[in-house]
């Protein structure tokens, strides 16, 4: 059930209807049952894996907890947790990479393994972070286990977030979806607005940039001068649709009461590729930070590889290294996350080296700002910083999006040794074709625009949609309903396409 | 309660506004003209299909042979899904013909409607009935929100534009008429029939038959079978008759996919003879001297005739359907005919 089709807003409707006419202390169940019919209705097998990781983390986190209580021993408890995140992660790992698996390993060897046909359940990527990022808080004592079998349910398979996100923390949303919420028309209100400006951003600006990206992705041998405008498109198409897709979640969520945490915060206007990752998949960003990065940067072997590192090495590196290897191991299961090629390996490298080495480079980097006499506050700076850091993101998509290692490459080269930007007037814009282009490439460029100045203004602490919702009734729904209608006048009119992490 | 109040106010604005926004900006197609036609009145025959039945027959043709009220519903882009909801409306609404001709294009098989391309010129006309709400449900509930919010959505703005004043004048007056909606090429008839006028077939680039494709039985995709064992029963359960139809096409076009004709004739003759339909193929043996096969009848290679063309064709198609194999008209080519088509063929296949 696609988030943008009329089911769908049908199904929302009759939840939330639901949902407001029983009594409050059974919401909860609404909101469990819908969760299960939604996605029952992307296939009823499906149901068998996520009901089998909700029982699974359930229960361990339930006897890590005994564990603890009884005073097992550290050994004892560490084992029930690895075998709750195995049984998890490794029904994760079975259903998505096998066949990269077998693959890499057929290549390497000339081995003559079968591929063999497995369901890749919808939402998985995510629902299993999620519940192992809960087994983990229980096994750290940062949360009480859930004991309600179906609350814990609802907690793993809420709905609106299931296929794409955000990843909860179970301390901030378990209690929100069992507490059962009164109706509160202002939030309903402010969940249809915040649909409504995903929506935009995504039938607007990221199909209509996915037109041009597309057709350039296929064609590369007709489209060779325009593999930077490939990567730009690609670059907007990505933001519009995966912030998008996070805004008619979180919009849906507000609906029900419920606040899911933010996955973005203006990432093209990071200074660094660090800063770029703190507002750019957030919640991906936060469970690596909490479950990965600091367990391996604070663990045994890591203090003994500072120690090494500080003798042999000097104590600058000494005290980066450890942080520079965290980042690569965090990156490169960032990249693995994305999907089963070797081009998200890639591609969760190159993040990872890059801030591994910007990391080692630090002391470098404010010796030369110093020796330039640059303060860091010159707007100038700012600029080029923010420019500076979307060209290298913009680079790294290169792997993301591309169909293999190979076109990545190819891709790469092109973009240095063909430039011919006419060309995109050849490109058929959606339904209207070819003598759309102008219109389509006026449009993005306008969403662009709106989508920069939004952020600026956010950056400065404006609150626009507050400031929006302050003025007049009347003004208020006009400039809503101005931008829902928006979708129907410019919305992209080539086959409508799903949302891109939906996939994972 | 002042809350709620507001909350519906809102909830009458906005819908308000969709209203007013589709009532001017959404087009007056011809299928609008044509399902009025068959809503409000009642016909002996009604033609479906696609934009070869739209072109090839005038039931005013039809009519002045075998003396039967007829309609020519058929359009380009019109599926089984689209032809079983229409017959529901038709039967819903009380105005079921007692015949319905289905010009079967086996290229409407081998594809699903597309959406965002002219996918609600059938459902946006439709009528508040159980047929729409069915058809939505079945068609519609799954595609992008903008088919129920903007339905416009599927045309271009500027053609909106330009469109508005005839569209809000049409809609407003109630007027169903096809006056003024062809153009030098294409002339609207009420009776639904688009008549196209002859073209220099001399120029037709042979090349272009590489770009056509004539699918094999087994590229028959489930959902359009389905829905066609759908309209079967449909007719039987409410005692229309069904006809299945293939119209002739110029002999170069047969002879390039001549093993395709073959295939799909054997498949669908087997077919309609199983479910007690009648079928005519004027692309098969037994039919093939019935039907013109002239490029000169023609405007294309895919099949669509001229209007001289398709007047003799529906002229004959009458007979075809209601009268004895003796009066059926014979169209053999001329000696001159068959040696070009020859040379386009050897020109098509290098």
């Amino acid at each position: 059930m696609s988030l943008v089709s009329n089911t769908f807003l049908l199904f929302i409707l009759a939840a939330a209807v639901l949902y407001y006419l029983v009594p409050l202390r059974f919401r909860w169940i609404i909101l469990l049952a819908a969760s299960f019919l939604y996605y029952a209705a992307g296939g009823v097998k499906f149901l068998f894996f996520i009901s089998y990781s909700i029982v699974i983390i359930y229960g361990c986190a339930l006897w890590i907890r005994r564990l603890q209580e009884a005073g097992a021993s550290a050994g004892k408890q560490k084992a029930a947790l690895i075998l709750g995140l195995v049984l998890n992660l490794g029904m994760l790992g079975v259903v998505k990479y096998t066949n990269f698996v077998t693959g890499t390993l057929n290549g390497l060897f000339s081995l003559q393994i079968p591929e063999i046909a497995i369901l890749f359940p919808l939402g998985i990527s995510f629902y299993t972070f999620q519940s192992s990022g809960y087994l983990l808080d229980v096994y750290w004592k940062r949360v009480e286990p859930e004991k309600n079998f179906l609350k814990f349910a609802l907690f793993v398979s809420f709905f609106p977030q299931l296929m794409q996100g955000p990843i909860g923390k179970f301390d901030r949303l378990a209690p929100q979806l069992t507490e059962g919420h009164p109706l509160d028309l202002r939030k309903v209100a402010h969940g249809l607005e915040r649909m409504a400006w995903g929506f935009a951003k995504k039938m607007i600006l990221a199909d209509w940039a996915g037109v041009f990206a597309d057709a350039i992705w296929g064609d590369l041998n007709r489209y060779r001068g325009l593999a930077l405008f490939g990567l730009l498109f690609y670059g907007i198409q990505l933001y519009a649709d995966f912030s998008g897709a996070m805004d008619v979640v979180i919009g849906i969520a507000e609906l029900f009461g419920v606040n899911l945490d933010e996955n973005f915060r203006q990432p093209y206007l990071a200074v660094s590729l660090a800063d770029f990752w703190r507002r750019w998949h957030i919640t991906l960003g936060r469970w690596m930070k909490d479950y990965v990065f600091y367990p391996v940067s604070l663990s045994g072997w890591m203090k003994k590889l500072t120690k090494w590192a500080k003798t042999h090495l000097g104590k600058k590196i000494g005290r980066t290294l450890p942080i520079a290897v965290a980042d690569i191991l965090v990156f490169l299961l960032v990249g693995i996350w994305h999907g089963a090629s070797w081009k998200f390996v890639v591609y969760g490298l190159i993040n990872g080296f890059i801030l591994a080495f910007s990391e080692l480079m630090s002391g470098v980097y404010a010796s030369w700002k110093k020796g330039l006499h640059i303060s860091g506050k010159e707007a100038w700076f700012h600029l080029f910083q923010i420019l500076r850091t979307f060209t290298i993101v913009s680079f790294t998509w290169l792997y993301d999006r591309s169909d293999s290692l190979e076109q990545g490459n190819q891709m790469l080269k092109l973009c240095f040794t063909h430039f011919n930007p006419a060309r995109l007037l050849d490109i058929s814009a959606g339904s209207q074709g070819r003598a759309f282009a102008p219109w389509a490439l006026l449009i993005i460029a306008v969403g662009c625009v709106v989508m920069v100045g939004v952020g600026i203004l956010r950056e400065r602490g404006v609150k626009i949609r507050e400031r929006l919702n302050a003025l007049p009734l009347p003004a208020t729904v006009a400039v809503f309903l101005l931008l829902f209608i928006m979708i129907g006048l410019f919305g992209c009119t080539a086959a409508p396409k799903g949302f891109i992490y939906a996939q994972f | 309660m002042r809350n709620f109040k507001r909350f519906a106010v809102i909830t009458a604005v906005v819908a308000a506004v969709l209203l007013l926004l589709d009532f001017i900006l959404y087009p007056c197609t011809f299928i609008r003209n044509d399902i009025h036609a068959v809503t409000s009145a009642k016909y002996d025959d009604v033609y479906l299909g696609t934009s070869h039945g739209k072109m090839n027959i005038d039931p005013a043709e039809t009519e002045a042979v075998n003396g039967r009220t007829a309609h020519n519903l058929c359009v380009g882009g019109e599926y089984a899904v689209d032809v079983y909801f229409l017959t529901r409306l038709m039967i819903e609404k009380g105005t079921a013909p007692q015949r319905i001709i289905y010009e079967v294009s086996p290229d409407y098989f081998i594809t699903e409607k597309e959406e965002g391309n002219n996918y609600l010129l059938f459902y946006h006309e439709f009528p508040v009935s159980r047929a729409k709400l069915d058809y939505f449900r079945e068609a519609v509930s799954s595609k992008n929100f903008r088919t129920w919010f903007f339905p416009w959505y599927e045309y271009p703005l500027s053609y909106e534009l330009q469109k508005m004043k005839e569209t809000v004048s049409r809609k407003w007056n109630k007027d169903f008429s096809a006056a003024g909606m062809g153009t030098e090429k294409q002339i609207y008839h009420e009776n639904g029939y688009i008549e196209r006028t002859p073209i220099d077939t001399a120029a037709l680039d042979p090349d272009s038959l590489k770009k056509l494709y004539i699918p094999y039985p087994e590229d028959l995709m489930p959902v359009n079978m389905e829905y066609l064992e759908c309209l079967i029963d449909l007719c039987k359960d409410h005692q229309i008759e069904l006809i299945a139809l293939i119209p002739p096409i110029p002999k170069v076009t047969y002879d390039y996919f001549q093993d395709g004709h073959a295939a799909l004739d054997a498949f669908f003759s087997k077919y309609f003879d199983e479910k007690g339909v009648r079928f005519i193929n004027f692309n098969s043996e037994e039919m093939f001297s019935y039907g013109t096969h002239t490029l000169e009848d023609y405007v294309d290679l895919d099949g669509h005739m001229n209007g001289e063309a398709a007047r003799a064709f529906s002229a004959q198609l009458a007979r075809v359907l209601d009268r004895p194999q003796e009066e059926w008209a014979v169209w053999e080519l001329s000696e001159e005919n068959e040696t070009e088509d020859d040379d386009w063929e050897e020109d098509a296949l290098g």
